[in-house]
């Protein structure tokens, strides 16, 4: 029997033409068979999978799994990179210190977060600062909210010089509160500092009282005070989240050396400051550029800085610019730090 | 569908720019192909396989496999030619699965009632005992004789094309069959 649909049956008998090859009777015989096919539910079966891949098929196209995962991970790596990065830039001082305080915790393996120090000065600042005089955020925020913390710290600065012009009395500073031991410790240390630097303060205003001109005795007074403080320890305790705490403790101590300063002497001695200010402005031989914020919100800093670079830039100051610098200079120069931040802030592009 | 003239009538389009049109996602492609080689592939497999039971196992895996791995067809090979070759390795791995390539039993077994068949006329009669003997006696062949026969007889292929499917070369496939015809007509002759 032939196949007269078969395609391939000629090819097949190009092949079988040899009759080793091919036998009618077996071939007619074979055509005699009982026709067979699948079942229903068999075809059923391969169809239904067959639309299955089809209509899956756009969703094939797209990302692969494997892709998927791939785009996955190198996201979160590049914005890890991305993150830590920032982080370097805007403070670097901080990521050195959590590197090594991660670094040291694994080494060690058993440095419950609890027990940090900056754990501890956190828990421990919110009744802190509430016996603080000052108006100061909570420690958790971030840097835009110390800067903000430092700026009205600054601005309370001049208060008890303006009490004191005034003829106003301020209230005693109000002790702090119990400390946990790691931070006690450290307040340890700058109560004796404190007491050091008072017992100097008074000594040597007590000796440019009787032997030097007014101003060159403040001047002494708050370059001295000045090179007492660990600028080290300040940024390390900055970075540790202590900087409210660091802010207070330094406000008192100044606030009770310049109640005994004469306002003459503090701005000959703030002049002094602002030219060394001046000088190393000058000396990058370019205007700062100072940081850009609303008008209406300049803080001291900024103020500072633009009138700064408006001398740098050889432009008239407004009239009022030298009293101005006078008194910001007399701030950053009696808190060492916020006179390196004002550096810091003019260094910035 | 189960017409088995029905399944070989000619179509215009061609197997290969069927299964071109359903990797392109053409289900309508497909079920024309699956139509055009359904009946001769399952009596194949059927055959070759022993019992109905494992050829429509294997049947069914087989097209399984040709839609999963339908990406991977090219015009280079003849869709017959890959379809059997699936079919082919469907069957490998099934026996090979089993342990015992198949049993004369189950091949007798497959066969029409014989007191469905005595119903029949005798000319019906005598054809159905002639077509039992050769399932009989293609029952008694190796596998690779027997498959190499069914390629031929059922699926009219050459033996280029036996031999691609069966991963042997034509020599052998060659050989294969004519040992196949050699002991079938034996065996008829000596049943009846």
């Amino acid at each position: 029997m032939s196949h007269p649909d078969d395609p391939r049956q000629n090819d097949a008998q190009d092949d079988t033409n040899n009759s080793d090859l091919h036998d009618n009777t077996i071939s007619q015989l074979y055509r005699q068979l009982p026709d067979e096919v699948p079942l229903e539910n068999t075809d059923a079966t391969i169809l239904a999978a067959a639309r299955r891949s089809v209509s899956a098929r756009p969703h094939k196209q797209g990302f692969s799994p494997a892709l998927q995962r791939l785009t996955a991970t190198a996201a979160v790596f590049v914005l890890g990179i991305a993150l830590v990065v920032q982080w370097q830039y805007r403070e670097p001082e901080q990521l050195a210190d959590v590197l090594a305080t991660s670094s040291g915790s694994a080494a060690s393996g058993m440095t419950p977060q609890t027990e940090s120090p900056a754990a501890l000065a956190e828990q421990d600042l919110s009744s802190t600062v509430e016996n603080i005089p000052v108006t100061t955020p909570a420690p958790q925020k971030k840097k835009s909210a110390d800067k903000k913390t430092s700026r009205k710290i600054s601005a309370d600065a001049l208060k008890p010089e303006m009490a004191s012009e005034s003829g106003q009395t301020l209230p005693p500073p109000v002790p702090p509160a119990p400390l946990p031991a790691s931070a006690a410790e450290y307040a340890s240390k700058l109560s004796e500092r404190r007491e050091r630097n008072a017992r100097q303060v008074e000594s040597r205003m007590a000796a440019s009282a009787s032997a030097h001109a007014p101003a060159l005795s403040a001047e002494s007074a708050i370059s001295h005070s000045l090179a007492d403080t660990d600028m080290h320890e300040q940024e390390k305790y900055m970075s540790s989240g202590l900087l409210p705490y660091q802010h207070a403790m330094q406000m008192r101590e100044w606030q009770s050396a310049l109640e005994s300063i004469p306002v003459t002497e503090k701005i000959s001695a703030a002049r002094e400051v602002d030219r060394d200010l001046l000088e190393q402005v000058l000396g990058r031989r370019q205007p700062p550029a100072c940081l850009k914020l609303p008008s209406r919100d300049l803080g001291p800093d900024i103020l500072l800085c633009q009138l700064l670079k408006q001398h740098a830039e050889g432009k008239p100051l407004p009239p009022d610019s030298l009293q101005q610098l006078q008194e910001l200079g007399l701030i950053t120069g009696v808190l060492g730090y916020r006179r390196e931040a004002v550096l810091e802030l003019m260094k910035q592009p | 569908m189960s017409d088995r003239h029905h399944e070989e009538a000619p179509d215009e389009t061609c197997d290969e720019e069927l299964m071109l049109a359903f990797q392109a996602g053409d289900a309508g492609a497909f079920d024309t192909l699956y139509q055009r080689h359904r009946g001769r592939l399952f009596r194949f497999l059927v055959r070759e396989a022993g019992s109905r039971e494992n050829g429509e196992e294997i049947y069914q895996e087989a097209w399984l496999r040709l839609i999963r791995h339908k990406e991977n067809y090219t015009v280079q090979a003849r869709f017959t030619t890959w379809l059997y070759q699936l079919a082919h390795s469907c069957l490998i791995d099934h026996l090979r699965k089993q342990g015992r390539l198949w049993r004369h039993e189950e091949a007798v077994a497959e066969l029409p009632d014989m007191e469905s068949c005595a119903l029949t006329p005798e000319a019906e009669w005598g054809r159905h005992l002639t077509a039992r003997a050769l399932a009989d006696c293609m029952a008694v062949l190796p596998v690779e004789q027997r498959e190499v026969f069914l390629l031929k007889e059922e699926s009219g292929f050459s033996l280029a094309d036996i031999a691609e499917i069966t991963g042997a070369g034509i020599e052998s496939a060659k050989s294969r069959l004519r040992y196949a015809l050699k002991k079938l007509r034996g065996c008829l002759e000596a049943t009846t």
